[in-house]
Formats: structure tokens, C-alpha cells, sequence
């Protein structure tokens, strides 16, 4: 499954990574362009900061092809590698430097020149709320402050592509929603982001999302498309008084061409048609016409935990085997 | 953000600053690490005696032995050595009293020494003792030895005394020489060849019996004497003189004159004086000189070392620093490993020659500090001397924390965590403490141990830094070849550590 790109920033073709016995990453193939911000979703231990070393070039490939900037991540230059920037999943800098030596530590490394870094640096502590703390030891800094200024030492340099493993875990939703705008503003500027994320809701904030499971690589769509993707289609609520489904109306919804699929939920059904806006009609005229009573009937607006919840169980559905003597749900 | 065409030194500067601040933050570590070792060596210095320790001795000896009577006057001869904590004839309770602490060492002499002296053997005075250290196991067994050749001087002594007091007749023999000489004045004058046929003869006899004498203190003479074979000068009149009268008397059975012969009894007078004279001087040394004629008495040549500190301090000095260097090159990856911020440096634009160079600057710098301050309180607080100039004893400070930050730099590469690059630290540590001649002399090494002290930066480094502090030579230059050696490839083998660490798909 990819996300197809005529100029990738990133592409991977039937990436396999295997720890001994392990297999991290199950042919993984994927094409970011430029300009965007790509969300990797899933489960724990499902591949995803796997999938992120080894697009650096931390972690070596077992099979595959991997190409950032059109060439391997391995074989990348000095000046290459600047082009990008990776913020660990844990926090990663000197417990003994303060804030700020932190920061000049990362400028240097990068070699930013000495006389314009200053002001960078000063952007870089506003943005993470941290410029009041600029001589305080690392030591003494919260687990939160540690990550914040973890994901200001990736930007310092800043690169045009980055990873961010995990860079709101641990902090305040009011920061956290600071943090998207400033990737926003970043992709709006063409870098390129990639930002595994156990945070599921975060993926609203992308512009397209992978959801990962088992090292496999489900799917990978715009955001917008995943509850397409999750539920067969949009979904409609059709609630009913006290969630009470009269006799037969799901059955005969199913039969309906319009509709893809129908479930039962706490307040009545879901009904899953090709296109919300459209058929959200077409269905309020079908049961006014066979005379069905209900409470209410909307396009449903299911989270994105709950949609990728419906992902992963419609994942792991197609992977059961099939029963010679299944029967249809 | 374009990157400053002095990337590479903004980097190696980096790394020196973040490696300084991280030691600076620790001004305890710092301050015990300059206290630590000075006092130490001070506290050392004071409480160190150069002295051996006097151990109480214990003699036994068999019931009835002459040698009871004697033990105490032994003791005596050795009291450098030994107490004298009495003498028993009974061994159990010996062994007891040493067993129970009360004394240190038994000294056990034969059931009969004499009989087995008389056989040809040499009689075994056997010394017991608890001690479990080799160093003072070593001690004891010198003593010992020492202690039995100062008894054995001392038996020799007595018998020599004895032979002196026989010897001492020998007036006896000048005088019969005296006696056959005027008995042949009188011969000749009576012009007596039968009488003076035999005064010549007893004069004659009475010469081998002085020359015999002559000879045997000669003897001794000879071997105390230059190795060119020379004498002193009463063993060279005597030797002379000998020699002369044996010719005079010779002269006398060929003389064809009265004249001639008359000549030669008052040579034979005058000669026979001499050799009296200057026997006396002969026969006249102390029988315990004779026997044990040399005594020690040993003078360092190098005026301005005066105690165990001034020998220990530059030691402990280069130790130290080669644990500062060794500990903190050991913990600086790993550190960084444990942390994860090499994962940073793996895919950020910095190769670990740079990485590499500013810790080291970093330790150097730091380390070099260190040094300064400990040798300025060792020379200043406790008088340790500086024979040579402040830039030798640099060069050996920088040469060894080179080396040993390599070495660190090396430990820390291999090892998969903190604990593990501690244990080995501490590994360097005892080994230097074995084989590096900072407690024990290298050349009590021998085998394949010798080699290991060129593993360890503190052997060579110990080394020039006493010649140069104490004896003020010039650094030896193998020594200090042999230590940038060390060094560089301490730092190939680190380069190529921290290359493999920091290349990217290790994983």
C-alpha cells in the first residue's frame, strides 16, 4: 500500500527489517512527498520507531529499498544528513548542561554559525515555552520540559525534513496544540514531517496518516479519507428512541443499494453509504416511505480512535482464516 | 540554516565545552581528586617508618646447649632486626607463644650442632614465623640471613682470636733469630765454620717460620688490597724483608770475605728489626674485623631525596592521572550511548575524528589542570623536590593523559555499559598497581608478566617523571617514544571504536 508521489522526499519499496526471529517491518512500501505531514499510527511495538530509524539510517534494512532525498539514508552526506532532523522517542540530551548550553551544544553540531544562532535559539525557547528556563539544568527540568526542548534541538538547524518520534508524549494538551502549528507552519513552508504517534486523535493534525500493525503497513490515506477507509464508507447515525431498532429495519437497510454495510450502536444503527452528504437523504426518504420512526439521522462523526480501532479489527478480520463453513456477519 | 565553513572546528569546540562543563559541574569530584591523592600521600609520609620493624624473637635451643648462654649476645648483634624476647628450651611452648601473638618469630637452633659441623654439614638454625605477607616473608628471610652470618662472624671471630693468641709466640721466633744471628757474629768473629754453619742453619729455620707467619696475614692483607695485586706498605716491607734475609743469609755461605759477611749480619740485624716492627702492625687487627671485614654504609647520590614521599609522590601523581583519564574516557561513550544522544550524533553532519578530538582536548585540558595543582601542593606542602624544568615534568604530564585517555576512550568503546567500563577501570587500576614498579620493582617481575606494565601508560610515565623530579636527568627518550606510541595507537584503536559506533545502519 503507498501514497503515491511523482518526487517523493521519501519512498520505500517492500521494506523488511527483522530483529533475529522478529520481523519489525513486513514489506513496507511508502512514498511521502514534500510538503506534508505524515502520521504513523498504531499499536505499541507495531514498527513504528523502527520504520523511523531505519529511514535515517540508524537501523539497517534486512530487505528493500529505502530512499530519503533520493538516495539511501546510509550512504547520505555531511551536508545531506543536515537536511534532515530526528528527535528521538526518548529524551536524549545532557542531564549535567543547562537549557541552553543543550541548545548551543545541538548548534554547534550542526555547525550553525555562531554569530547568527543566537536568535534561533531564542525563537526556538519561545516556541517550546522555555525561554524563561534557558539557565536551568537539564537534571532539574520536568520529563515534559525535556521534551519539549528535545524537539527544539531537532529544529535548530532547520531541516527540511523531520522526524518526530512521538514529540508531544508528555506534554500539555494547551503546548501540545502549539506544537501542531508549528509543524502546520512548517509543512506550510514545504518541510516534510514525519511523526509516529501513539496519540491517535493527532492524526486530525495530519495530512496524511499510515496506520501500522505488526510491522505491516495498513493503509495509508489523507486523514480525511480514514473513517472512508475504517468503516467501507461514510457512516450515518440513525438513532431511534431508547436505541430500540424496530423489527426488520436493518435487515432491510442491507438490502438497500445505497447502503454498504449497517451495524448496531448504544443509540440505534450505523449505516455505513458511498457518500454521507448525499445518501444521508436518500435514506431519511426510505424510511419515511416504509413508515419507520426515528429519533434522528446525521452523518456520523466517529474519532479517530475509534476509527482506528474499526482499521485494526478490520485488519486483523481479513487475516483470520476462512472457515469452510463460515457464515456471513 | 547554512551550516559556518568552520563547522569542523565549532564542532571539535563543542565537544571540549560540553565535556568541561560536565566535569566543571562537579567541583566535589574535582576538589577530591586534587585533595584526595595529596592527602593521602601526606598522611603516608607522615605515618611511613623506613625502618624495619624490630620482631620479637624467641630463641630455642636444646637443654644443655652452650648456645642458651649465647642467644642474648646474638640478639644483640642483630637488634636491628630483632627484640631479644628470651630463650626457652622448651619448643611447644615456643610454637605456643608464637601461635598465641605474643612473639613474632622463633629462632630454633640444632639438637648438636657441633656433631654435625664435625660431619662436614652445616648445622640449620631453623626461623619460624606467622607472617602471610610476601613483602615481609621476604624481609624475615633476608634478616635471617643476615642474623646467621652475623653468629657465624661471630664463632669465626672467636676462633680467630683464639688463633692470634697462639699466634702471638712469634716473639719467640725473633727471638731464636736474634739469637742464631749473634751466635753467628760470634762464629764468624771466631772465625768458627762448623758454629757458623749452624747458626746459619737455626737462622734459617727461624726466617721459614717468620715467612710462614708473614704469609698468612699477608694473605688476608692481599685480598683487601687493590685488584692489581699490591699490598699496603707493613705487608709490603715484611713480604720485602723476608725475601731479603733468605738472599743475606744465601749471601753469607757464599761470602768469600769476612768483610763481605760481616756486612751481611748487620743487614740480616736490621732486617730482622723490620720485619718485627711491622708484624706487629700485622697481628695486631681485631679478630672480628678479620673475619667480617667490610661493613656498608650506603649514601644515595642524589642529595635532594630525602623520604618515601619524594619517592611515592610523583607516582601517585601519574596514577592519578592516568585513572582520571582512563575513568573519565571509559564513561564518556558509554555515558552517551546510555543516554541515546549517539543516535543524534549518528545522523547529525559530525564524524568522530571531531568527536573524538574535543574529548580529548576537553580531558586534556582538564586533566593537565589537575596535574598542575597536585604538583604544586606535593612540591610546595610537602617538599617534594623538582630536580629538572617545569616543561619536562609537562611533557610527562601531557604524554600520560594522552595515553590513558585513549586507553579510557578504548575501555569505553568496548564496553556495553557503565558498570562494565567501571570494572575495567578498576582492572587498569590493580594492574598498575602490580606492575607498573609503583609498589614493587620491575625487575621482581619475570615472564610474560614483565610485559604488562607496557600495556599501562602510568609504567613508562612513572618512570620519567621520577627521573626528571628526583634526579633532575633529561626525559628518557625510549620512555617517552614508547608512550606517545602507546598513545596514538590508543587513538587509532578509539578513531576507529568511535567510527564503528557512529556509523549509521549498526542496527
Amino acid at each position: 500500500m503507498s501514497y503515491h508521489d511523482p518526487d517523493p522526499v521519501i519512498r520505500t519499496t517492500d521494506l523488511v527489517k527483522d530483529f533475529g526471529d522478529q520481523r519489525a517491518l513486513d514489506h513496507i512500501s511508502l512514498s511521502v512527498p514534500p510538503g506534508v505531514i505524515l502520521g504513523v499510527i498504531g499499536p505499541s511495538g507495531c514498527g513504528k520507531t523502527t520504520l523511523v530509524r531505519t529511514l535515517t539510517g540508524i537501523t539497517a534494512r534486512t530487505s528493500g529499498d529505502v530512499s530519503v532525498f533520493g538516495r539511501d539514508p546510509v550512504t547520505l552526506s555531511s551536508r545531506q544528513r543536515s537536511r534532515f532532523g530526528y528527535m528521538p522517542q526518548l529524551p536524549v540530551l545532557f542531564p549535567n548542561l543547562t537549557v541552553w548550553g543543550n541548545l548551543t551544544f545541538m548548534s554547534s553540531l550542526y555547525g550553525l554559525p555562531v554569530r547568527r544562532r543566537r536568535r534561533r535559539l531564542v525563537e526556538l525557547l519561545d516556541l517550546v515555552d522555555l525561554a524563561d528556563h534557558r539557565s536551568k539544568q537539564l537534571a532539574d527540568c520536568s520529563g515534559g520540559m525535556q521534551r519539549r526542548l528535545s524537539l527544539a534541538a531537532t529544529l535548530v538547524h532547520d531541516p527540511e525534513l523531520l522526524y518526530l518520534d512521538e514529540p508531544t508524549a508528555g506534554v500539555d494538551p494547551i503546548l501540545r496544540e502549539r506544537f501542531w502549528d508549528h509543524f502546520r507552519s512548517l509543512r506550510d513552508q514545504g518541510r516534510t514531517i514525519v511523526v509516529p504517534t501513539q496519540y491517535v486523535g493527532e492524526a486530525v493534525s495530519c495530512d496524511v496518516v499510515a496506520v501500522m500493525a505488526e510491522g505491516r503497513l495498513i493503509t495509508v490515506q489523507p486523514s480525511d479519507q480514514l473513517s472512508r477507509v475504517a468503516f467501507g464508507g461514510d457512516p450515518i447515525a440513525l438513532d431511534f428512541e431508547n436505541g430500540w431498532v424496530p423489527n426488520g429495519v436493518k435487515q432491510r437497510l442491507r438490502e438497500q443499494p445505497f447502503v454498504r454495510s449497517v451495524r448496531s450502536t448504544e443509540t440505534g444503527l450505523a449505516v455505513v453509504v458511498a457518500d454521507d452528504q448525499r445518501d444521508v437523504d436518500t435514506l431519511r426518504r426510505y424510511l419515511e416511505a416504509e413508515g419507520t420512526t426515528f429519533a434522528s439521522i446525521e452523518p456520523a462523526q466517529p474519532t479517530f480512535d475509534e476509527i482506528f480501532v474499526r482499521i485494526i479489527e478490520n485488519d486483523a478480520a481479513s487475516r483470520q482464516p476462512v472457515e469452510p463453513t463460515g457464515v456471513a456477519a | 540554516m547554512r551550516p559556518s565553513v568552520l563547522r569542523r572546528p565549532l564542532q571539535i569546540a563543542t565537544f571540549l565545552r560540553k565535556e568541561a562543563v560536565e566535569v566543571l559541574r562537579q567541583p566535589r569530584l574535582l576538589l577530591t581528586m586534587v585533595i584526595g591523592p595529596f592527602l593521602i600521600m601526606a598522611a603516608f609520609g607522615l605515618g611511613y617508618r623506613d625502618t624495619p620493624e624490630r620482631m620479637r624473637t624467641l630463641f630455642v635451643a636444646p637443654e644443655g646447649s652452650p648456645l642458651l648462654d649465647q642467644v642474648e649476645s646474638y640478639a644483640d648483634e642483630i637488634k636491628s632486626y630483632v627484640e631479644f624476647a628470651g630463650a626457652t628450651t622448651d619448643p611447644a611452648f615456643a610454637r605456643r607463644q608464637l601461635l598465641d601473638g605474643e612473639v613474632d618469630l622463633l629462632v630454633s637452633f640444632p639438637d648438636d650442632p657441633l656433631e654435625t659441623v664435625l660431619q662436614g654439614d652445616r648445622a640449620t638454625v631453623t626461623v619460624v614465623h606467622t607472617r602471610l605477607d610476601p613483602i615481609e616473608q621476604t624481609a624475615i628471610n633476608f634478616a635471617s640471613q643476615l642474623g646467621i652470618a652475623q653468629i657465624n662472624g661471630q664463632i669465626l671471630a672467636a676462633v680467630v682470636a683464639g688463633g692470634q693468641e697462639l699466634a702471638t709466640p712469634a716473639e719467640g721466633v725473633f727471638a731464636a733469630a736474634d739469637v742464631a744471628v749473634d751466635a753467628l757474629d760470634d762464629a764468624m768473629v771466631s772465625q768458627d765454620e762448623e758454629a757458623t754453619a749452624a747458626a746459619l742453619d737455626d737462622l734459617e729455620q727461624a726466617t721459614g717460620q717468620v715467612s710462614l707467619a708473614v704469609r698468612a696475614s699477608t694473605a688476608l692483607l692481599a685480598e683487601l688490597g687493590p685488584s692489581d695485586g699490591t699490598t699496603d706498605d707493613a705487608s709490603d716491607t715484611v713480604t720485602q724483608a723476608v725475601d731479603e734475609l733468605r738472599t743475606s743469609i744465601d749471601e753469607i755461605r757464599t761470602a768469600q770475605s769476612s768483610g763481605e759477611a760481616s756486612e751481611q749480619v748487620t743487614r740480616i740485624r736490621e732486617l730482622l728489626g723490620t720485619i718485627s716492627t711491622n708484624y706487629d702492625e700485622l697481628t695486631a687487627v681485631d679478630s672480628a674485623v678479620l673475619v667480617q671485614p667490610f661493613a656498608s654504609d650506603v649514601e644515595l647520590a642524589v642529595d635532594s631525596v630525602e623520604g618515601v614521599t619524594d619517592w611515592y609522590a610523583p607516582a601517585a601523581v601519574i596514577l592519578m592521572l592516568q585513572q582520571f583519564g582512563v575513568a573519565f574516557g571509559a564513561l564518556s561513550f558509554v555515558r552517551e550511548r546510555q543516554l541515546g544522544i549517539v543516535d543524534v550524533y549518528r545522523v547529525a553532519p559530525v564524524h568522530a575524528t571531531e568527536t573524538l578530538l574535543g574529548k580529548y582536548l576537553a580531558y586534556l585540558v582538564i586533566g593537565g589542570a589537575i596535574g598542575a595543582a597536585l604538583m604544586a601542593l606535593v612540591v610546595n606542602l610537602l617538599g617534594v623536590p623538582i630536580a629538572s624544568g617545569i616543561t619536562d615534568i609537562g611533557v610527562v604530564i601531557a604524554l600520560t593523559l594522552f595515553a590513558s585517555i585513549g586507553l579510557g576512550f578504548v575501555i569505553s568503546l568496548a564496553s556495553a555499559s557503565d558498570a562494565q567500563a567501571v570494572q575495567y577501570t578498576m582492572i587498569v587500576l590493580l594492574a598498575s598497581l602490580f606492575f607498573s614498579g609503583f609498589f614493587l620493582a620491575l625487575d621482581q617481575l619475570e615472564g610474560p608478566s614483565r610485559y604488562i606494565r607496557y600495556l599501562l601508560p602510568v609504567s613508562y610515565a612513572m618512570q620519567m617523571l621520577r627521573d626528571v623530579m628526583l634526579r633532575g636527568a633529561e626525559i628518557d627518550r625510549q620512555l617517552w617514544m614508547g608512550l606517545a606510541a602507546f598513545g596514538v595507537g590508543a587513538f587509532g584503536l578509539a578513531l576507529i571504536g568511535a567510527r564503528r559506533r557512529m556509523s549509521l545502519a549498526r542496527e
